[in-house]
């Protein structure tokens, strides 16, 4: 019995003094911010980390070239109808809802983007490692942070600018003005400039080189029409000797010519990755499958027909321009060894680039393992063509607008045109050049053509408002100090 | 309390639960007394009455003929005689050594055992909100499982199968919703908190309990506060061995369908579509084509059940054991599902000595579902909508395999012939579980006793699911896909509790728990997902020729928990409860990781008092009346803390490898504590006419504060997860009625019974004064429910429609709407701002029931008898979302006959618009088209049985057989056009409730069986 009530009081003895011990846990599945941030490797891991967004929805996945083509007048949202893809006809037909889907992707993963370069720029700084490698990885971080605000700027005008790690309580934050958002744009391009190297080796292809952050500084300032500032940079490119045209235009968009010399700035993906398909994790596009033709009938080329190229576009290349085959599939195109049939597609085109092309491909078209080029170098030379102009250095720019054309066998530009003319060759190059890589929409608003040109494509009716998005309202919803833009 | 001492805890509260205690067993005076027991009411003897002795050690029980013959230590000693279904008689022995007992039929409930949390009391002494449900209950139904034997049976326990796919999990709401978060109940089996319901086989249970109340919950602590159900499976009895035999044989059917259109009729609406939208038509001549296939038909089968049960149960005075063996085996009425359930279980109790007792209670069980998708609304992915969607020109099979669709008008889109993934498309997830609970009892002295327990849950996961190559018409898979899964999971609790009890002066009446419990828990799983395979008859995932994902994932939780209670009674007239617990959780950060949680209540028997003696007809009055505060922590773990996740990769290099990526998903709240309910209730127990009547009466207020909710961030923040925090505040008010009547008149026995209970459900507070939306359901990026202050959870939210334009006129006299044409909706423009916008969504209903009921009743004559059970809910709306895709032109596939009804000019329909192609006003937005009315009334169950007569079995040679037929969910009562109007959460969220995804309807059954006792 005395066994029993001792054994009892021990009990309860043992109880009180090994509680707390039973009751701290840690997840076996993550680290915590406490024991991490302290390495090389963590370091780079935490960089790492902030490209991670640049494959979700609200990047090169699906937002960033769907609102790029398809509120232009390059393409239709395609086949399907009107309740299959709401989010992509709102775009199509202007009428864009503050629900919309593709902003709302493009919002939270901008800001996801913003939210991990700014824990990466918050701890890298103090630890203890090579310090080139932690310049690099400071100005890589930079670089992303303005390059997913550049996003968000473009799209909606004044946005929340966060540039440290939030509290659960100060996540509240209003719009600072469109300017300052520029500023800072600009300056994390710069510091990024002059840090990061002009180039990787062979296995880390694909991180952001000092061309990509001056090109992209360069277009930035495009944007605020500061042509000098722009020229300077567009003109450290050129020289650096590292990027040139390949030889088949066609080849930008096949897997073997990845990361080739053509390509400033790429984002990478890959089929079959760890976090499976289609969600944001994973590290495959939904390019393919969203592109693909809806009616082809083959494993390896049924899609949704999204991203349809326009009879419009398909009339702006000049007769024997060969980048008509390699933008469009249509009438007389192959693809995946096969002979493309015009009723695949209800008006018997499909967008060709970023479709998987390879010969029996028969994989998951929602896992594409097709790059994304975000910037070419023949749009670094036909920006500093159409820079030059604009500074009325007209007979300078010739040759770079040449460059361009040349290499798909097509005439110069005639000589002698005055800058007004010349501008308009220039855009007209652009157009045909980067037809369907998501950059059409953006050109017609930055050289104030949008309106104009939308109205005269006569789908929807375009409203000057439009030129800003919506912000989303979910957004609005949880965060009463952001103010919708006007007309929506 | 603090301490940093590193000390081997467990293995010191192991080695308390372990020890083992040898005295000498009691010798006892050698008075023996024989006799036989009878039932008053028909004079057949009763084999198997348990008999035992009155405050003393030791049993028996009578035998076949009805005889027993039993050792008492003196002519002091009482027998105590039990029986099911009799009532209870103590006899003391006096000069006697023969008794001719009779047993009246159990009238009387007020003596009845209810188990309580941590202990027994008897139902006359109960003063919280506590519902009980029989073994005797349970048997009467053909169920798979637990919670489906609880079903309309219990006032204010609202229970929803999700689905009526075969071993599918079932929604249990006790007391309407109390948070927005994860509001089942704790389970405690057998004493212990934890384990899978799932596992049991109901017809190993003696017991089940609901604790209803605050009061009665309030000693479960920190899991209490959605009520806690406690199943108590059976233990042997004193006497010989009792071998019961149960074999059950069924077929079930689909119970509904939902009338689609035939080959020609969809033809013609397709073309029709088409032509609206200036599009080519599809089909050249509909009126070739006939019926063409019913999917429905082609998806469904005939299923059949299978059930078999053994037991083998008795004892001497010191050892008792239960041992049972079951095997469970469905088919799913819908092509490529099942369950199957084999369990074992052994219990034993073993009395050593006068003061030391052990027990222990093993099962054993493995289920194994097969399933097929239907968790996907919308869309074809989900088997039962991709049937419904099947281009009715598709046959079945084409030369010797599954047909597929010829062309994109055959429907491509809508995926691939439903029956053929069914068929070759497999899902199957195994579990094993093992759930022990060993105990040791102490009665050191008098009216003092020690219990220490152990409880043991191990559970084996095993899931795979394998989706071969195909190629039928234009569909195809050329790639085979397998995901695995392997997972375990291990948790054990420990709890020992000490209670006194006495009486003073024989008026005051004290019981004294005091008690504490540690508990762990660790769940690990390892999933991986391939594709390729050269033989696909060999679908291990080395024979892959690509591994997809490969991850691992461990979790791990641990409470400590103090509690104590004192009930005192004073002449059993006047009754008090206190409880008083003390929780803590690894779940919550240092500062934040106790909860106390109180509770009071009290109970007057007024039949008890002089003043109503002279009322002879009124066999109790109660008046209850409790308070309480009950917690709940179901929320993921480690929300207080700053992690990391490490699987964030990018790509690099020509070779595109991935790299890792580090950064964190979530922001910590490191404020984050208990969710807290408060329960108010008062309740009336009444028994009239020698306990022929019996009314009970509740009304309740349940507060809930500090709310567990992620309340949504701003996207700004970067990060997509939501943290939980303690924001909001829910209240749930309502009624609850149960009134039962039983009688016997000469041969024939009858009773009726009743319940009827009501809830309002009011969100007072959300933190952020938001509205939260509901997940997104799929790949459609649309939220059907919101929840808002000043409503109730999860309310449908969507547009109003008024109507249809009959013509151009209607559309330029109505709020600019784009697109629309004669034919198409007339939305609401709610805010009046001239134009229809996503502004002008509004509630459109709640999928909570104004009231829920259920009514059953029994009857037996001579050897026959006959239960049912009929249950419903009334005023509930239900999300039909199957009408998104069914009803609208812009969606390929198939259609409802409804539609045939459309709007073709002006004047032919108000209701259901014109078919079109691209649906340009977006008719098929969410919308009060797709609400309907969710009330029902169905018969769950009923059953006619005949038991042989004492001399066939005696021919027989058995101690009992009983053969009979029953049915469930025979015939439902409602107005809703979907397959089952019972439908419960999507994912078990609260905010996707009441929402037809096209869930597996839950079938009608109709089964065969026979009980034999040797």
């Amino acid at each position: 019995m005395k066994l029993i009530k001792g054994l009892l009081v021990l009990t309860l003895v043992v109880m009180v003094g090994c509680e707390d011990q039973i009751l701290n846990l840690k997840s076996p599945n993550e680290v915590t911010a406490a024991n991490f941030y302290q390495t090389e490797d963590d370091a780079i891991a935490a960089v790492n980390a902030v490209y991670d967004p640049l494959q979700y929805r609200g990047l090169f996945k699906n937002s960033y070239w769907s609102i790029g083509d398809i509120t232009s007048d390059d393409a239709h949202k395609g086949d399907g109808g009107k309740s299959d893809g709401p989010a992509w006809w709102e775009f199509d037909l202007f009428e864009i809802k503050t629900t919309n889907a593709l902003l709302g992707d493009s919002w939270r993963d901008s800001y996801t983007g913003i939210y991990r370069a700014n824990i990466a720029l918050e701890h890298i700084p103090n630890i203890a490692m090579d310090e080139d490698l932690k310049q690099r990885l400071i100005g890589e971080a930079k670089f992303l942070r303005g390059f997913y605000y550049f996003w968000l700027v473009r799209l909606f005008g004044d946005v929340p600018l966060i540039l440290e790690p939030q509290t659960l309580g100060e996540l509240k934050v209003g719009r600072t003005d469109k300017a300052k958002v520029y500023e800072l744009i600009i300056q994390d391009m710069s510091e990024a400039a002059s840090v990061l190297p002009e180039s990787y080796p062979e296995s880390q292809k694909g991180r952001i080189t000092k061309g990509a952050a001056n090109g992209m500084l360069a277009k930035v300032f495009m944007w605020q029409k500061q042509w000098q500032k722009a020229a300077d940079r567009l003109k450290k490119v050129i020289d650096s000797g590292v990027y040139g045209l390949l030889d088949n235009y066609a080849n930008n968009f096949e897997s073997a010519y990845e990361n080739g010399k053509e390509s400033v700035f790429e984002v990478q993906f890959v089929e079959g990755g760890p976090n499976g398909a289609w969600g944001n994790a994973s590290d495959g596009s939904i390019q393919h499958i969203s592109i693909a033709p809806r009616n082809s009938g083959l494993p390896g080329l049924q899609g949704w027909g999204f991203d349809m190229p326009t009879q419009d576009l398909v009339d702006a290349f000049e007769p024997g321009d060969p980048r008509l085959m390699a933008t469009v599939l249509m009438e007389g195109s192959t693809i995946q060894g096969k002979e493309y049939d015009p009723a695949w597609s209800s008006t018997g085109y499909n967008s060709r680039k970023y479709l998987v092309k390879r010969d029996g491909f028969q994989g998951n078209g929602s896992d594409s393992p097709v790059n994304y080029r975000v910037m070419r170098y023949s749009e670094v030379l036909l920006n500093y063509a159409e820079v030059l102009n604009e500074l009325g250095r007209t007979p300078e720019a010739y040759p770079f607008v040449n460059q361009v054309r040349q290499r798909v066998g097509l005439d110069p530009l005639p000589a002698g045109m005055g800058q007004a003319e010349f501008r308009e060759a220039v855009y007209h190059e652009r157009r045909v050049e980067l037809a369907l890589e998501g950059h059409r929409w953006w050109d017609l608003v930055r050289t104030g053509r949008a309106m104009e040109v939308m109205t005269a494509h006569g789908r929807g009716s375009i409203q000057e408002y439009n030129l800003l998005f919506p912000i989303p309202q979910s957004e609005i919803d949880v965060n009463p100090k952001l103010t919708q833009n006007p007309g929506y | 309390m603090k301490t940093t001492k590193k000390k081997k805890c467990l293995e010191l509260l192991f080695l308390f639960a372990a020890i083992f205690i040898l005295t000498p067993t009691l010798k006892a005076q050698e008075i023996i007394v024989t006799g036989r027991v009878t039932a008053a009411s028909t004079g057949k003897t009763l084999p198997g009455v348990n008999i035992t002795l009155k405050n003393a050690v030791g049993g028996t029980a009578t035998g076949l003929n009805g005889e027993f013959k039993i050792k008492v230590p003196d002519e002091n000693t009482v027998l105590v005689f039990s029986f099911i279904g009799f009532k209870t008689k103590e006899i003391k022995v006096g000069n006697q050594r023969y008794l001719e007992v009779q047993l009246l039929d159990n009238i009387d409930s007020l003596s009845e055992l209810v188990v309580v949390g941590y202990g027994t009391k008897r139902r006359s002494e109960v003063t919280s909100a506590i519902s009980s449900i029989s073994a005797e209950d349970i048997g009467k139904q053909t169920t798979t499982n637990i919670s489906q034997a609880m079903q309309g049976r219990i006032a204010g326990v609202n229970i929803t199968q999700n689905s009526g796919a075969p071993g599918s999990g079932i929604s249990v709401n006790v007391r309407g919703m109390g948070t927005i978060g994860n509001s089942s109940p704790l389970y405690v089996i057998d004493g212990i908190p934890g384990g899978n319901i799932n596992s049991i086989n109901p017809q190993n249970v003696k017991s089940i309990e609901i604790l209803k109340d605050a009061s009665a919950a309030a000693i479960y602590g920190a899991n209490g506060a959605n009520g806690v159900v406690l199943i108590t499976t059976k233990g042997g009895r004193i006497g010989e061995a009792q071998i019961n035999f149960g074999i059950t044989y069924g077929v079930q059917q689909l119970s509904n369908k939902m009338d689609m259109l035939n080959a020609e009729q969809y033809a013609r609406m397709q073309n029709e579509a088409r032509a609206a939208s200036g599009l080519e038509t599809y089909w050249d001549d509909p009126s070739s084509l006939g019926e063409g296939t019913d999917w429905q038909d082609a998806l469904a089968r005939n299923a059949a059940v299978q059930k078999y049960n053994m037991s083998v149960s008795g004892g001497t005075e010191s050892l008792q054991y239960f041992v049972s063996g079951g095997y469970y085996d469905q088919e799913g009425v819908l092509i490529g599902s099942g369950f199957d359930r084999a369990s074992i279980r052994i219990n034993a109790d073993y009395q050593i000595s006068d003061i030391v007792k052990i027990g222990n209670r093993l099962s054993l069980a493995r289920t194994n579902q097969a399933s097929i998708p239907e968790d996907y609304p919308f869309a074809s992915d989900n088997r039962i909508v991709g049937a419904l969607q099947m281009s009715p020109t598709v046959p079945v099979y084409r030369n010797g395999s599954f047909a597929g669709p010829r062309g994109d008008f055959e429907g491509n889109s809508q995926g691939p012939n439903p029956v053929g993934l069914a068929t070759i498309n497999t899902v199957s997830n195994e579990v094993s579980n093992v759930l022990n609970r060993s105990y040791i009892e102490i009665n050191p002295i008098q009216n003092l006793m020690i219990k220490s327990e152990l409880g043991i849950d191990y559970t084996d996961g095993d899931y795979k699911e394998f989706n071969p190559t195909y190629d039928w018409g234009i569909t195809s898979n050329s790639i085979a896909q397998l995901y695995r899964g392997r997972s375990k999971s291990f948790g054990w609790t420990s709890q020992t509790t000490i209670t006194y009890q006495n009486t003073y002066k024989q008026a005051h009446d004290f019981n004294l728990l005091a008690g504490f419990s540690v508990s762990e828990s660790r769940y690990e799983s390892i999933d991986a997902s391939a594709q390729g395979f050269i033989n696909e008859n060999v679908t291990v995932l080395s024979a892959a020729s690509q591994i997809n994902s490969l991850s691992e994932y461990i979790e791990e939780q641990a409470m400590v928990g103090y509690f104590g209670r004192l009930n005192y009674s004073y002449k059993n007239k006047y009754l008090v409860t206190a409880n008083i617990r003390m929780d803590g959780s690894s779940k919550f950060g240092s500062e934040n990781r106790y909860g106390i949680f109180p509770s009071f209540s009290v109970g007057w028997r007024i039949s008890e008092e002089e003043f109503l003696s002279d009322l002879d007809f009124l066999t109790d009055l109660k008046l209850r009346a409790s308070w309480g505060q009950a917690g709940n922590s179901q929320i993921g773990n480690y929300n207080y803390a700053t992690r990391l996740n490490l699987s964030q990769y990018y790509v690099f290099g020509n070779e595109q490898d991935i790299v890792p990526g580090v950064a964190p998903i979530s922001v910590p709240n490191i404020d984050v504590r208990w969710e807290t309910t408060t329960q108010t209730n008062i309740g009336l127990d009444l028994a009239m006419f020698e306990d022929r009547i019996n009314f009970t009466a509740d009304y309740y207020i349940k507060n809930t504060t500090d709310m567990l909710i992620p309340v949504p961030i701003p996207g700004s923040s970067g990060i997509a997860e939501a943290p939980y925090q303690n924001a909001g505040k829910v209240l749930n008010k309502g009624l609850e009625l149960s009134l039962s009547y039983q009688n016997t008149i000469g041969d024939f026995y009858y009773n009726v019974g009743g319940n009827f209970a009501t809830v309002k459900n009011k969100v007072l507070d959300l933190g952020s004064g938001l509205p939260i939306p509901s997940p997104i359901l799929y790949r459609e990026s649309v939220r059907l429910t919101r929840t808002e202050e000043g409503r109730s959870i999860g309310e449908f939210y969507g547009y109003k429609t008024n109507g249809l334009f009959q013509n151009q006129e209607d559309i330029n006299n109505h709020a600019s709407q784009p697109g629309a044409e004669p034919g198409d909706i007339r939305f609401v423009d709610i805010n009046n701002d001239g134009m229809i916008s996503d502004a002008d969504r509004t509630y459109l209903g709640s999928p909570i029931p104004d009231f829920q009921f259920g009514f059953n009743a029994s009857a037996s004559y001579k050897n026959f008898d006959i239960s049912l059970l009929i249950s419903g809910v009334y005023g509930n709306k239900l999300m039909n979302t199957m009408g998104y895709r069914l009803l609208n032109g812009s969606f390929i596939g198939n259609k409802m006959a409804a539609v045939l009804n459309r709007w073709t000019g002006p004047g032919t329909s108000n209701e259901m618009p014109r078919l079109t192609w691209n649906d340009p006003n977006n008719n098929a937005r969410i919308s009060d088209r797709y609400v309907e009315d969710g009330s029902y009334m169905r018969l769950k169950t009923i059953q006619i049985g005949y038991n042989l007569s004492s001399d066939l079995l005696e021919k027989v040679g058995a101690r009992s057989v009983r053969i009979y037929a029953s049915g469930r969910n025979l015939f439902t009562l409602t107005n809703y056009s979907g397959l089952d109007p019972e439908l419960g959460k999507v994912n078990n969220n609260n905010l996707n409730n009441g929402i037809d995804m096209g869930n597996y309807p839950v079938p009608r059954s109709f089964f065969l069986g026979l009980n034999i006792g040797f």
